[in-house]
């Protein structure tokens, strides 16, 4: 587990220009980043190109930064730039509402360790049922069930991230993982674990 | 039976409930609710359902390094001389204004006359127009400091005698400007082609005929151009004068910019 005690040093030695203390915390939160963005766009090269700008965008603006979790600013600073690059795409309008915006093979094939390749094979299937189903929730209730239940932040920082109060990240929570069940059960039973299928049939 | 907006507002609590974000009083009113309403129960077991396919995703690696290049940043590699760019403009205003000032103490007569070499034409027109006024005076001589001044003029445009220039321009722009030029020593050292020498005669003749002039004019005209006339050496000290302060101006302008720009550049430094 990453030792986080040297982050307000590292924050403040970033604030005063130290691109090499930033980089140790691009370093620790690239990867939670990453998978944000992966999950906001479905598209393993919007994701990357989301991240970079992400953390381009934080050097610059550190200096604002006031103290409050800086992971949870991180991720504010990584929404605006999946929300912008979801702006883009709209304005572009080249692909087709009904499908999946951005979506491609490569970001579904994720680290299965230790599954059999059938398990491995029915992980990946789950997780593209999934991946699709994020896509289709609106963005702000796909950020809010990304951070919470994929990032693992608490309520207080999803809030923070997203600049808005505990009750509306309660509110788009309840309503992204509610939309998110009913397209996961409308596209696919026999994938969903056995929970799922169970509240489906009933 | 619940009434709809109750049923409703409760509905919403369960994603937090499973998350255990819910106050104790929310969490009792929401569990009564679910002992009582079966919609509820299935629902909230679709939400933890969702909320673990949602956990149940794996994280991919990042597929490379995000750290952060100079170049990304669009900030340069923070050599000096761009990380203070208080510094550079005051050095630049500093330099400027060094500039301005030995400008002025090259081409500008200390006793008030201003002179440029490019408007040598410019000034030895003025001086003609000056001899005229006195010519309109009445002095008969006059009349040959009019014909003498352009020679003088040839004299000093003649490009294998660039020295003079400065010296002539450095003189009032009077009648007896022949004169101080024949008379100057930076004239003298760099007159040594014959064409310059050639005018020297000239230049003296068209003095005696001034001075002589000077003897006809009225007192008050002669009280004004005869310091001019006469003072050769008084006025290098006074140019030697004037060109100290200029000096000295120029320095204490460049301390007071380099100051400025210093306590600039260590001020942002330490923003």
């Amino acid at each position: 587990m990453d030792n986080y005690q040297d982050e307000p040093e590292l924050v403040a030695r970033s604030q005063r220009g130290d691109l090499t203390a930033f980089n140790r915390l691009v370093e620790r939160y690239q990867t939670s980043l990453y998978n944000f963005s992966l999950r906001m766009l479905g598209s393993p090269q919007a994701a990357e190109d989301a991240t970079q700008e992400a953390f381009i965008s934080a050097f610059r603006a550190v200096r604002s930064f006031k103290g409050e979790a800086f992971k949870a600013w991180l991720f504010r600073i990584a929404s605006n730039a999946c929300y912008d690059e979801l702006r883009r795409r709209k304005s572009r309008a080249a692909q087709s509402l009904d499908e999946p915006q951005g979506s491609d093979e490569r970001g579904l094939d994720l680290p299965g360790r230790g599954l059999s390749p059938e398990e491995r094979a029915e992980q990946d299937a789950l997780g593209r049922l999934i991946q699709a189903a994020l896509l289709q929730i609106p963005a702000d209730q796909r950020a809010a069930v990304v951070l919470c239940d994929v990032q693992g932040l608490d309520y207080a920082e999803v809030a923070a991230a997203m600049n808005v109060s505990l009750g509306t990240v309660k509110s788009r929570i309840f309503r992204g993982r509610t939309q998110l069940r009913r397209l996961l059960i409308q596209s696919g039973g026999e994938l969903l674990p056995d929970r799922l299928r169970q509240v489906s049939e009933g | 039976m619940y009434p709809f907006n109750r049923h409703e507002r409760l509905r919403e609590s369960l994603s937090a409930h499973i998350d255990g974000r819910l106050s104790e009083h929310d969490r009792v009113r929401v569990e009564s609710h679910l002992g009582a309403c079966e919609r509820c129960r299935l629902e909230l077991e679709g939400l933890r359902a969702a909320r673990e396919a949602l956990r149940g995703l794996p994280l991919a690696e990042a597929p490379r390094s995000f750290a952060l290049t100079p170049e990304m940043t669009g900030a340069p590699s923070r050599p000096v001389a761009t990380s203070y760019p208080a510094l550079n403009a005051g050095m630049r205003l500093t330099a400027a204004g060094l500039a301005v000032a030995l400008a002025v103490l090259m081409f500008v007569d200390p006793n008030g006359g201003s002179e440029s070499e490019s408007s040598r034409g410019g000034a030895v027109s003025r001086m003609e127009v000056e001899e005229q006024f006195s010519a309109a005076d009445g002095g008969v001589a006059n009349a040959d400091v009019h014909v003498t001044a352009p020679d003088e003029r040839d004299a000093l445009r003649s490009p294998s005698n660039p020295l003079p220039a400065p010296a002539a321009t450095g003189i009032p722009a009077a009648g007896p400007a022949a004169t101080n030029a024949a008379e100057s020593p930076l004239l003298a050292a760099g007159a040594d082609d014959g064409e310059a020498l050639a005018q020297t005669p000239d230049a003296k003749t068209a003095d005696e005929l001034f001075i002589g002039d000077l003897d006809d004019q009225p007192t008050d005209v002669a009280h004004n151009n005869g310091p001019s006339a006469t003072a050769g050496g008084g006025r290098d000290g006074v140019s030697t004068q004037a060109a100290v302060e200029y000096i000295l101006a120029a320095l204490l302008g460049s301390a007071i910019g380099g100051a400025i720009a210093l306590t600039a550049a260590e001020r942002r430094r330490w923003r």
